[in-house]
C-alpha cells in the first residue's frame, strides 16, 4: 500500500525534472543558434519562446516520467491495483489538465523580429544553400562585400556579389546581389556549431524528436477541436505506455525486457503519428466518417493497452520473481 | 586482467567488435561509391574501419550490457563488493579507452581522408579518360598519351588502356617513358659546393691556368657568391680572375676550333650570358639542350644544374604537380588571405598534397578586392608551395615573412608548355610578374581552413587532432569560424571519457538488470543482442548531443580555455557518479 502510495509522487517529481530539463536543453539549443544577436535579442527571443517551448516538451516530459516510473513500480511491488491506478491516475491528470493550465498562461512576450544578424557571421564563411558566402559586414537587411562560392564546376567558382540584400520570409532566408540570388532555409548562424553527421542513428534520434514534436501539435490540435477529444487523446497515450511497461517482466532477463518496453513504446509513439497522419485520413476520405475516423489512433493505442494489460493480468505474475536483484 | 568475469566480458566483447566489423565491411560493400576496382577492397577495408571507430562507444556499451547481464555470474563464496567483481573490468575498460584514443587521434582522420581521396582519384582519372579520348578523336596523339599515363598512374590495372597506350606509342615511334615524363640529363653534381671561397679561389686559378676559361669564371663567381656581402681579398680576386677568363672566352678565335668545339663554345657563350642576365629559365633550357648534345661537358652540366636551382625559385615542374594528382590530402580549403583596409583577397583550393618535403596545390582560385571592385581573380590549375616569401606588392600585411606558392608550371624538357594562372579577371602578370601567390596562412594551417559545408561538423572529421589544435588560434583572421574550430576539438577530446562513463554505466547497468533465476533464457532471448548495440547507439547519440550543447554554450560564454576546464570537470564529475554507482552494485 505504501508502495504504491509513493508512486504519484515519484512520477510528479520525475515530471518536474525531465520538464526542466528537456525545456532547458531546447532554450539553451536556440540560444546557442542565436549568439549571432545582440545579447538582449537573444535572451527576449529565448524568454518569448520560454512557454511555448514548455508546452511542446510538456507531454514528452509526462510520458518519459511515467515511463521512470516503471521502474519502482516493478522493484518494490505493493497492491497491484493501487500501483496501476494511482500512477496511470496521476499521469493522465498531469498531462490533461496540466497541459490545459499551461495553455491559459498569460502570453509571452512577443517575440523580436528576427534580424540578418541572427543569421549571418560577418568575416566568415558560412555554408548556406549548397554554396559558401562570405560577408565583410552586415547593416540590418544590408550585407557589404559578399562573395558566394558555388559547388565543384569546370570553371571558376568564386563570385563577387558586393553590396547585397537580405531577406526572410517565413523559413526561407534569401541574398539578392551582384544580379544574382541565393535562397537557404533560414537557420540561425550558429545552429552549425550544434549540427551533427547526417548518419543512422541521428536520424533515428531526429525520427523520435520529430514524432515526439508531432505528438505535442497533434494534442495542441484536440485541446483545439474538443476537450473531450483531448481528453481521450491524453487517456489513450497514458494507458497504452503505461500497459508497455507489462514488457518490463517478460522473460528473466531483466535488461532485454527493458529494452523490449522501450521499443514497445517507441512503436506506440510511431504508430499514433502514423495512423494520425497516415491512416485516418485516407480511412476518413473512403469511410466518410471523419469524427469516428478521427479517434481511429486513440482507439488503436487503447485496443493494444487493453491487450498488454490482458496479458499481464492472465499471464504475468506482479510480484518480484525469486531470486531477482534488488538492485533492479 | 585473467578473472573469469574479464574474460567472459572481453570474449563477448570480442564477437561484438568482429560482428560489427562483418556488419560495417558488408554494409561498405552495399553503399560502395563509383570507384575503379583496384580501389574497391582498400575502400571496403577503410570503411570498415572508419565506422567501427564511429560506432566504437554503442558497441562496447551494448557488448559490456549483455556480457554483465547475460553470462557473468555472480562468483559462488557468498556476498563480495561488487567493486571486487569487477575491479579488472576496469582496468579492461581503461585498456579499452586508451586503445580506442589511439585508433581515433591517430588511425581515424587519415582514414576518413583516404576514403574521400578514393571517391575523388576515381572522379578524377575518368575526367582524364574522357580528356584523352577527345585529345585521341581530335588527333592530339602525344597529347593523349600524356593523359593516358596520368591515368594510368592512378588506376594502373587497366590492361585496355595500357594496351592503348602501347599502340599509340607504337605510332609515334616514341620508346615508353619518353615524352612529358622523360628525365632530363643528369646535371653535374655540385662537389665545389660545400667549400670555402679560398678553395674555390684556388680551383679557378687552376682551370685558368689549363685554360679552361668557362670553369675558371664557373668557380670564381662561385667564390665571389659564396663570399656573399664580404669585399675582402679573396672576393676581389676572384672577381678579376672571372674578369680575366671571361675575357679570354670573349678573345678566343673560333675559327682555329674544331666545327663541333666551336659549336660548343657558342653555345656556352650564349648560356652563361642569359645566366649573367638572370634569365634562367631561358638558360635551363640552353644547357638542357647543350648537356644533351655535348654529354661529356662538365661546364654545361654545372650551369644546368645552377640553372635548375634558380628556376626551381620560380616555377614548379608540371610533371612532378601532375603526379601529385593521385596522392592523398586535404580537400576543399578556403580562406581569407589576409588583405588591408578595403582589400580582401579570398582563396580556394581544390586538394593539397604534402610528400616528401614539398607541398603542391591543385585547382587554385584567388578572388581579390579591393575598394568593391574585383581587381583579380584567376584560376591556376597547380601551384607549388615555396617557403620564406615576402609578401609581394598589392597583398598588404607588411611585415613578416609569408609563405608563397609558385603558380607558374614548366615542362622539364620542353620549352613552351608552361602552366599559367588563366586569368577571369585582371592580369596577374602585371600584379605578380613571378606569378607567385602570397599566403597569409601558415602552410602548416592549411589543412584546417576547409570551405564549411552541409555535412556539419564531418568536415573537419579528416584533420588530426593537432593540426586543430596549432591552427585554433587566430583562424578567425581567415575567415573560419573559430567556435566551430574549437568545439569540434572538445568533443573530440570527450569521446574516449564519453567511452569509458558509458561503458561504466552499462557494466553497473548490466549487472543491475543480469539475468534471474540462474538458467540460460530462452533461445528467442538472444535474438534480442543486436539490438543492444542500436538501443546504445541513441544513448550515445543524446549523451554526445547533450554535451555538445553544453559545450558550444561555455565556449560562446566563456571562451575555449574555460570551457575545456569546465568540461573535464563535468567528465570528471561523471566519472566519480559512474564509479560511485558501479561501485553500490551488491554481489548479491
Amino acid at each position: 500500500m505504501k508502495n504504491a502510495l509513493r508512486l504519484p509522487a515519484l512520477f510528479l517529481l520525475f515530471c518536474i525534472l525531465l520538464g526542466v530539463l528537456l525545456t532547458g536543453i531546447s532554450l539553451l539549443e536556440l540560444r546557442v543558434g542565436h549568439s549571432g544577436e545582440p545579447p538582449q535579442a537573444a535572451r527576449a527571443l529565448v524568454v518569448s519562446r520560454l512557454a511555448p517551448v514548455l508546452l511542446e516538451r510538456f507531454p514528452a516530459a509526462v510520458l518519459f516520467a511515467l515511463v521512470l516510473t516503471l521502474f519502482p513500480l516493478y522493484r518494490r511491488p505493493g497492491n497491484r491495483f493501487l500501483s496501476y491506478l494511482l500512477p496511470m491516475g496521476a499521469a493522465f491528470l498531469v498531462l490533461a489538465f496540466g497541459g490545459q493550465a499551461l495553455r491559459r498562461l498569460p502570453g509571452a512576450p512577443r517575440a523580436p523580429q528576427p534580424t540578418a544578424a541572427g543569421y549571418f557571421l560577418p568575416r566568415c564563411f558560412q555554408e548556406f544553400g549548397g554554396a559558401v558566402l562570405y560577408l565583410d559586414g552586415l547593416e540590418g537587411s544590408r550585407l557589404d562585400g559578399v562573395v558566394a562560392q558555388g559547388p565543384p564546376a569546370g570553371g571558376p567558382r568564386l563570385a563577387y556579389l558586393g553590396g547585397s540584400v537580405a531577406s526572410i520570409g517565413g523559413q526561407q532566408l534569401t541574398v539578392q546581389g551582384g544580379g544574382r540570388s541565393l535562397s537557404a532555409p533560414a537557420r540561425p548562424a550558429y545552429a552549425v556549431l550544434l549540427a551533427e553527421a547526417d548518419d543512422p542513428v541521428q536520424r533515428l534520434l531526429s525520427g523520435f524528436e520529430a514524432d515526439l514534436r508531432r505528438l505535442a501539435r497533434e494534442l495542441d490540435a484536440r485541446y483545439r477541436a474538443s476537450r473531450s477529444a483531448y481528453y481521450l487523446t491524453c487517456l489513450a497515450l497514458v494507458f497504452s505506455f503505461f500497459t508497455a511497461g507489462v514488457f518490463f517482466r517478460i522473460s528473466r532477463w531483466p535488461l532485454a525486457n527493458v529494452l523490449l518496453a522501450f521499443l514497445v513504446m517507441r512503436g506506440c509513439l510511431f504508430l499514433f503519428g502514423w495512423l494520425r497522419e497516415e491512416v485516418a485520413g485516407e480511412l476518413a476520405r473512403l469511410a466518410g466518417m471523419p469524427r469516428l475516423v478521427s479517434s481511429l489512433p486513440e482507439a488503436a493505442l487503447l485496443a493494444l493497452g487493453a491487450v498488454l494489460l490482458l496479458v499481464d493480468l492472465l499471464f504475468l505474475r506482479f510480484e518480484r520473481p525469486q531470486g531477482e536483484p534488488a538492485g533492479a | 586482467m585473467r578473472s573469469p568475469g574479464t574474460q567472459g566480458a572481453l570474449s563477448t566483447l570480442f564477437v561484438f567488435y568482429l560482428a560489427a566489423f562483418a556488419a560495417f565491411t558488408v554494409w561498405a560493400i552495399l553503399a560502395l561509391p563509383d570507384l575503379f576496382p583496384v580501389f574497391r577492397w582498400p575502400y571496403t577495408w577503410t570503411a570498415a574501419f572508419v565506422r567501427l571507430v564511429d560506432y566504437a562507444i554503442p558497441i562496447t556499451v551494448g557488448g559490456l550490457a549483455v556480457a554483465y547481464s547475460l553470462f557473468l555470474r555472480p562468483g559462488a563464496g557468498g556476498r563480495r563488493p561488487f567493486h571486487r567483481v569487477v575491479g579488472s573490468q576496469l582496468s579492461l575498460l581503461v585498456t579499452l579507452s586508451v586503445l580506442y584514443s589511439a585508433a581515433l587521434f591517430g588511425f581515424y582522420p587519415r582514414s576518413r581522408t583516404l576514403l574521400t581521396e578514393l571517391e575523388e582519384l576515381t572522379r578524377h582519372g575518368r575526367a582524364l579518360l574522357e580528356t584523352a579520348q577527345e585529345d585521341l578523336r581530335q588527333g592530339r596523339k602525344q597529347a593523349a598519351v600524356d593523359v593516358y599515363e596520368r591515368y594510368l598512374a592512378i588506376n594502373r590495372r587497366d590492361d585496355a588502356v595500357s594496351g592503348e597506350l602501347d599502340r599509340l606509342r607504337a605510332e609515334l615511334h616514341a620508346p615508353a617513358g619518353t615524352g612529358e615524363a622523360q628525365p632530363a640529363p643528369e646535371a653535374a653534381t655540385e662537389p665545389a659546393r660545400g667549400q670555402s671561397p679560398g678553395q674555390l679561389l684556388a680551383t679557378a686559378r687552376s682551370h685558368f691556368e689549363r685554360e679552361d676559361w668557362f670553369s675558371a669564371v664557373y668557380f670564381a663567381d662561385l667564390a665571389v657568391s659564396v663570399s656573399g656581402e664580404r669585399a675582402d681579398a679573396v672576393s676581389r680576386d676572384a672577381a678579376r680572375l672571372s674578369a680575366r677568363a671571361w675575357e679570354q672566352i670573349r678573345s678566343q678565335k673560333p675559327d682555329k676550333m674544331s666545327l663541333g668545339e666551336r659549336e660548343l663554345f657558342e653555345k656556352k657563350q650564349a648560356g652563361y650570358r642569359l645566366f649573367q642576365r638572370q634569365d634562367f629559365l631561358s638558360a635551363y633550357y640552353h644547357f638542357l639542350d647543350l648537356s644533351r648534345r655535348f654529354p661529356k661537358d662538365q661546364d654545361a652540366k654545372r650551369y644546368l644544374a645552377d640553372s635548375r636551382v634558380q628556376v626551381e625559385r620560380l616555377a614548379y615542374f608540371r610533371d612532378e604537380a601532375e603526379r601529385m594528382d593521385p596522392l592523398p590530402g586535404p580537400q576543399g580549403l578556403l580562406f581569407l588571405n589576409g588583405g588591408s583596409k578595403g582589400t580582401r583577397e579570398i582563396v580556394s583550393i581544390g586538394k593539397m598534397v604534402s610528400t616528401a618535403g614539398e607541398t603542391f596545390f591543385k585547382d587554385i582560385e584567388v578572388l581579390r578586392v579591393v575598394s568593391g571592385r574585383v581587381q583579380l581573380h584567376y584560376l591556376a590549375p597547380y601551384g607549388k608551395l615555396e617557403s620564406g616569401q615576402a609578401p609581394p606588392a598589392g597583398q598588404g600585411q607588411a611585415g613578416g615573412t609569408r609563405a608563397g606558392v609558385l603558380l607558374r608550371g614548366i615542362d622539364r624538357v620542353r620549352r613552351g608548355r608552361d602552366l599559367v594562372p588563366r586569368p577571369i579577371v585582371g592580369s596577374l602578370r602585371g600584379e605578380e610578374p613571378r606569378y607567385l601567390l602570397s599566403l597569409a596562412p601558415r602552410p602548416e594551417d592549411l589543412a584546417a581552413l576547409r570551405a564549411p559545408g552541409p555535412a556539419g561538423r564531418s568536415r573537419l572529421g579528416g584533420v588530426s587532432l593537432d593540426t586543430l589544435w596549432l591552427a585554433r588560434e587566430g583562424i578567425g583572421a581567415f575567415g573560419q569560424l573559430e567556435s566551430a574550430l574549437s568545439l569540434e576539438i572538445l568533443m573530440r577530446l570527450l569521446l574516449p571519457f564519453a567511452f569509458l562513463n558509458l561503458g561504466l554505466l552499462a557494466t553497473a547497468l548490466g549487472w543491475s538488470y543480469r539475468l534471474t533465476g540462474g538458467r540460460r533464457p530462452a533461445l528467442a532471448a538472444y535474438l534480442v543482442i543486436p539490438l543492444f548495440p542500436v538501443a546504445a547507439a541513441l544513448l550515445a547519440g543524446v549523451y554526445l548531443k547533450v554535451h555538445r550543447l553544453l559545450a558550444a554554450y561555455a565556449l560562446l560564454s566563456w571562451g575555449f580555455r574555460p570551457a575545456l576546464v569546465g568540461l573535464a570537470v563535468l567528465e570528471g564529475a561523471i566519472l566519480a557518479v559512474m564509479l560511485i554507482l558501479l561501485a553500490g552494485r551488491g554481489n548479491d
